[in-house]
């Protein structure tokens, strides 16, 4: 699947008609499943969350009940809100790079590196090889982490903890690495304007291989858990389907798209960082239920394995960060040894980077789905507005349309598998 | 001293010393059950309190007493204060039938005989099925009488769930009846006298799985453990309760495990025979504790591997499948041993 | 549904494959460390509590007070007055970090021309005491004996990465 095709329309994609299923024939199934019943007198209205054990973050649904069917759903969003954006306009471009951390923390890189994305593409800087490559590979290890934490979180939430502690104990792993590459293990403020804080380590290399060799198996030992378990199946299969025109019309994107068919990934349709030059696929499922969204996810950690392992190999010499001295900051070594390199670590940390008016929009594949930022700037070197458009806002608020006729159960289920984050939404 | 004068001394005996037992043998399989859970997911569990962290559950117990009681303002407040005793007694009360070594026959104690069970009683398997029913309603009132939504749905659960697996499990045990002509737990055992392959389980083997299945149902357990559904109801029909009543259904749950678990090791697994006649010379509670310790830990096992089903696949279950195949297990049965005599 | 899927499903098969996963893990080596007893040791860039590093030879911080730290700091954290020496050089009279605002994104320590200030090993930060947030420029300076990595202190010093604690990354019992 080259990934490319067929990210606008609806058309099925030729070389998968045989296993997919039509829209009409996804409508008709999605009718099908949803419960369709009329709201009677005896309407048992539930409120799930904030304080709910499974209700990740501190989501709110106001739930109407008749038996254990749903009938409405009212999201409440923004208890976590923390102004992000408004702090955003008064930081310069390099003190706005902690604060996307904290937008999706369970993914922090992914974040950072739109953001940056985001502003390089404004101010022009050009990313130097191997700060590209160290982007990729980080952006991927985040995939990896999060997809990986998302698995054990909506696997717990069809009843097993189990699962969930061992998901968190092979996450450890890739949190390990980002200790040793960043510094941090969540909140890893890690790429600057013009590349990456700093170049990998003595002996990531060979830790990194260890760990994206070892963790197939580890992806292999959970599908043997789950992935033909009848319960799993009976739970998961044709269980919250959104199709994909569902996806269009609640901005829904990343693994729920691709589960819904549509290949849609920014990393091949507009690809940034490295991704041009390594191969991967792009994970597509047609059936748009739970259970297709596990296999997209199970898909993609391991093309993530994929595409690090190929950094690895092609990492190439060189500086990390833009030598850019109007926008970037200096690299440490440099600003010790080099006055140049101090003139400009001074001149960007008291005046920042000088920015030319105008406006940006770039988005980024972040594990969750297309994570977009807004920039909007009238010079100097604080943004005037931004906006960050990502993921888990459009996800947290398709959940009406993504729950309503089905059982108190599956919301449960059908909640976690689209991969919600709190942070991210409400910002 | 005459022999019904020692029976009743020891009748209080076993009345005594079997459910200090039982208590002692809940409390380390609570602790078991914490550090199984690690076990399964590579963790190493509790460690802390005692010797490998085996004091765990005293711990917990202290812990619950010293808690608050706190009693929802708009509960029915009788109801919720009763609700755990009704959980918690009528499990007790199973034990008294469930034999953990031979009965009857010649004096074997101090020229007396001493029979290994407490009460000699014809009806023991109905006894359990219908404790089974009475304990759900513990379950059902402490839900109903919490006055929350959450507490309400876990005991609609619970009890639209006991009443389908009962069933089931009634048909199933109903199959062993009819192989030990008997609804006495004690003539059951006799029927299995001899080797590991004369006991119930290879004949009775749907009915045996069955039977294990309904029984995870009954205890509550994952998959079927609906009533509580921590990621659906926070902690269904136990929501709105803390401190010691919280602890009394906690605990209800666990002697009701062990209790199910000398039930099925008494229908299919042999009671307290040993699993070859050579072995005989090792006494039935011992071998009683060891086939409770295996299925206890079967129990476990399945519950830390696998999810939870959704209710109405629950009751699809229950109806369509497992009820269906208990009853054909019993008209098989029926028809062979009709056949055969 | 053949027979053979019946049969599969009747002895519960795939349930069964599951459960020899986690019987798997019943019995191999568990990866638990238990934290307060036992501790991993973090990587070199760990970015924990701040410390401010003294010169040796003169015993006193290398800090020149040029307010880049206080400047680039995304929470506004640092608060530094300079002063001059008598001798004509410029270092900070006061320098006062607030931990309770600080996010650990060690943008201080980056932008440091004099590799003063530096984000050390220590992490466990927890206090009764509020004060104990607060941190001043003698319990910056007090803060070293938790530095652990590599300082850029040698203006000399190759291109390649300063060598790290090599072996930390394999000795954290999780491999």
């Amino acid at each position: 699947m080259s990934g490319t095709q067929d990210t606008q329309g609806l058309v099925p994609a030729a070389q998968a008609l045989s296993r997919r299923p039509s829209l009409e024939e996804l409508r008709e199934r999605k009718d099908r499943t949803r419960r369709h019943l009329e709201p009677t007198g005896d309407v048992m209205t539930i409120s799930m969350g904030p304080q709910h054990p499974s209700m990740h973050g501190v989501y709110r649904a106001v739930l109407d009940l008749d038996g254990e069917v749903i009938l409405a759903v009212r999201p409440e969003i923004g208890n976590l809100h923390r102004g992000v954006e408004k702090l955003c306009e008064h930081r310069t471009y390099h003190q706005i790079i902690p604060l996307t951390d904290r937008l999706d923390y369970i993914s922090g890189f992914a974040m950072n590196h739109g953001f940056c994305e985001a502003a390089e593409k404004l101010m022009g800087v050009e990313v130097p090889a191997r700060g590209r490559y160290i982007r990729t590979m980080t952006h991927e290890l985040c995939r990896i982490s999060n997809h990986i934490l998302w698995l054990g979180t909506s696997i717990m939430d069809l009843g097993t903890q189990t699962f969930f502690t061992i998901c968190f104990r092979d996450r450890e792993y890739v949190l390990d690495l980002f200790e040793m590459l960043t510094g941090a293990r969540m909140t890893h403020s890690f790429a600057r304007i013009g590349g990456v804080a700093k170049d990998l380590p003595d002996g990531f290399d060979h830790r990194c291989r260890k760990v994206i060799d070892f963790l197939p198996k580890r992806l292999a030992e959970y599908e043997r858990i789950i992935k033909q378990n009848r319960i799993f199946l009976k739970r998961a299969k044709n269980v919250g389907i959104f199709t994909s025109e569902d996806c269009h019309a609640w901005r829904v994107t990343g693994p729920t798209l691709r589960a819904a068919g549509i290949a849609r990934d920014l990393r091949k349709d507009e690809p940034y960082a490295a991704y041009p030059e390594v191969e991967f696929d792009v994970a597509v499922e047609y059936n748009a239920d739970v259970y297709d969204r596990f296999l997209v996810r199970m898909k993609e950690m391991r093309e993530s394995c994929k595409i690090i392992r190929q950094c690895l190999d092609k990492m190439p010499p060189g500086p990390f960060l833009a030598p850019d001295a109007a926008h970037s900051l200096p690299m440490k070594k440099n600003v010790l040894r080099d006055s140049a390199a101090m003139i400009q670590d001074f001149y960007q940390v008291f005046r920042g980077p000088q920015v030319p008016r105008g406006s940006v929009y770039r988005c980024v594949e972040a594990p969750k789905g297309e994570m977009g930022v807004y920039i909007r700037s009238e010079g100097g070197a604080k943004p005037a507005r931004v906006r960050f458009s990502t993921p888990s806002f459009y996800h947290g608020q398709a959940v009406p349309a993504l729950v309503e006729g089905e059982m108190v159960a599956d919301m449960i289920a059908i909640f976690a598998s689209v991969d919600v984050v709190l942070g991210d939404c409400d910002r | 001293m005459s022999d019904p004068v020692a029976q009743l001394i020891f009748l209080i005996i076993k009345a005594i010393v079997m459910p200090v037992l039982i208590i002692l043998i809940v409390a380390f399989a609570i602790f078991f059950e914490r550090k199984f859970a690690g076990f399964f997911a590579g963790r190493v569990g509790p460690t802390y309190l005692g010797p490998w962290g085996s004091l765990q559950s005293f711990g917990d117990i202290f812990k619950l007493i010293s808690k608050e009681d706190l009693i929802p303002a708009k509960s029915d407040k009788p109801v919720f204060k009763l609700a755990p005793y009704i959980a918690f007694v009528p499990v007790f009360l199973v034990m008294a039938v469930i034999p953990f070594g031979p009965v009857g026959g010649e004096a074997n104690l101090f020229g007396y005989r001493f029979d290994y069970v407490i009460a000699s009683f014809d009806a023991g398997l109905v006894l359990f099925l219908a404790m089974g029913a009475m304990a759900v309603y513990g379950v059902v009132l402490g839900g109903w009488s919490s006055n929350s939504n959450y507490s309400l749905l876990g005991g609609l659960r619970a009890g639209a769930q006991m009443i389908s697996y009962e069933l089931a499990m009634g048909f199933s045990a109903a199959g062993v009846m009819l192989m030990a002509g008997s609804m006495s737990l004690i003539d059951i055992v006799d029927g299995q006298a001899g080797n590991f392959w004369d006991w119930y389980w290879i004949p009775q083997i749907v009915g045996g799985l069955v039977f294990f299945v309904a029984s995870i149902a009954e205890l509550n357990r994952t998959p079927f453990d609906l009533a509580e559904a921590e990621q659906e109801l926070v902690a269904g029909h136990l929501t709105e309760y803390s401190g010691m009543r919280w602890g009394m259904f906690y605990f209800a749950e666990y002697v009701n495990l062990v209790v199910v678990s000398m039930i099925v090791s008494t229908l299919y697994l042999g009671g307290w025979r040993a699993p070859l006649e050579v072995l005989d010379f090792i006494p039935g509670p011992i071998w009683l504790f060891l086939k409770i310790c295996f299925l206890i830990f079967v129990y476990m096992w399945v519950r830390w591997t696998i999810i939870r089903y959704r209710y109405n696949q629950l009751m699809s279950i229950g109806w369509k499948v497992l009820l269906p195949l208990s009853i054909a297990n019993l008209l098989v049965t029926a028809v062979v041993i009709s056949a055969v005599n | 549904m053949g027979l053979a899927d019946i049969i599969k499903k009747g002895a519960f098969v795939d349930i069964l494959r599951g459960m020899s996963v986690t019987g798997t893990y019943f019995v191999v080596d568990k990866m638990t460390v238990e934290y307060p007893k036992e501790k991993l040791q973090v990587y070199p860039r760990f970015r924990g509590v701040q410390a401010l590093l003294t010169d040796p030879a003169t015993g006193d911080t290398k800090c020149v007070a040029c307010m880049l730290c206080a400047t680039i700091c995304p929470s506004g954290c640092i608060d530094i007055v300079g002063e001059q020496t008598a001798d004509g050089r410029s270092r900070p009279a006061s320098f006062k970090l607030d931990l309770s605002r600080c996010v650990f994104c060690g943008f201080c320590e980056e932008v440091c021309p004099e590799a003063a200030i530096v984000m050390t090993r220590h992490y466990e930060l927890a206090t009764f005491d509020k004060d104990d947030f607060y941190l001043d420029k003698e319990k910056l300076i007090a803060n070293q004996v938790y530095v652990h990595k590599e300082v850029f202190a040698q203006p000399t010093e190759d291109t390649a990465p300063a060598p790290m604690e090599a072996g930390t990354a394999n000795e954290r019992g999780r491999s």
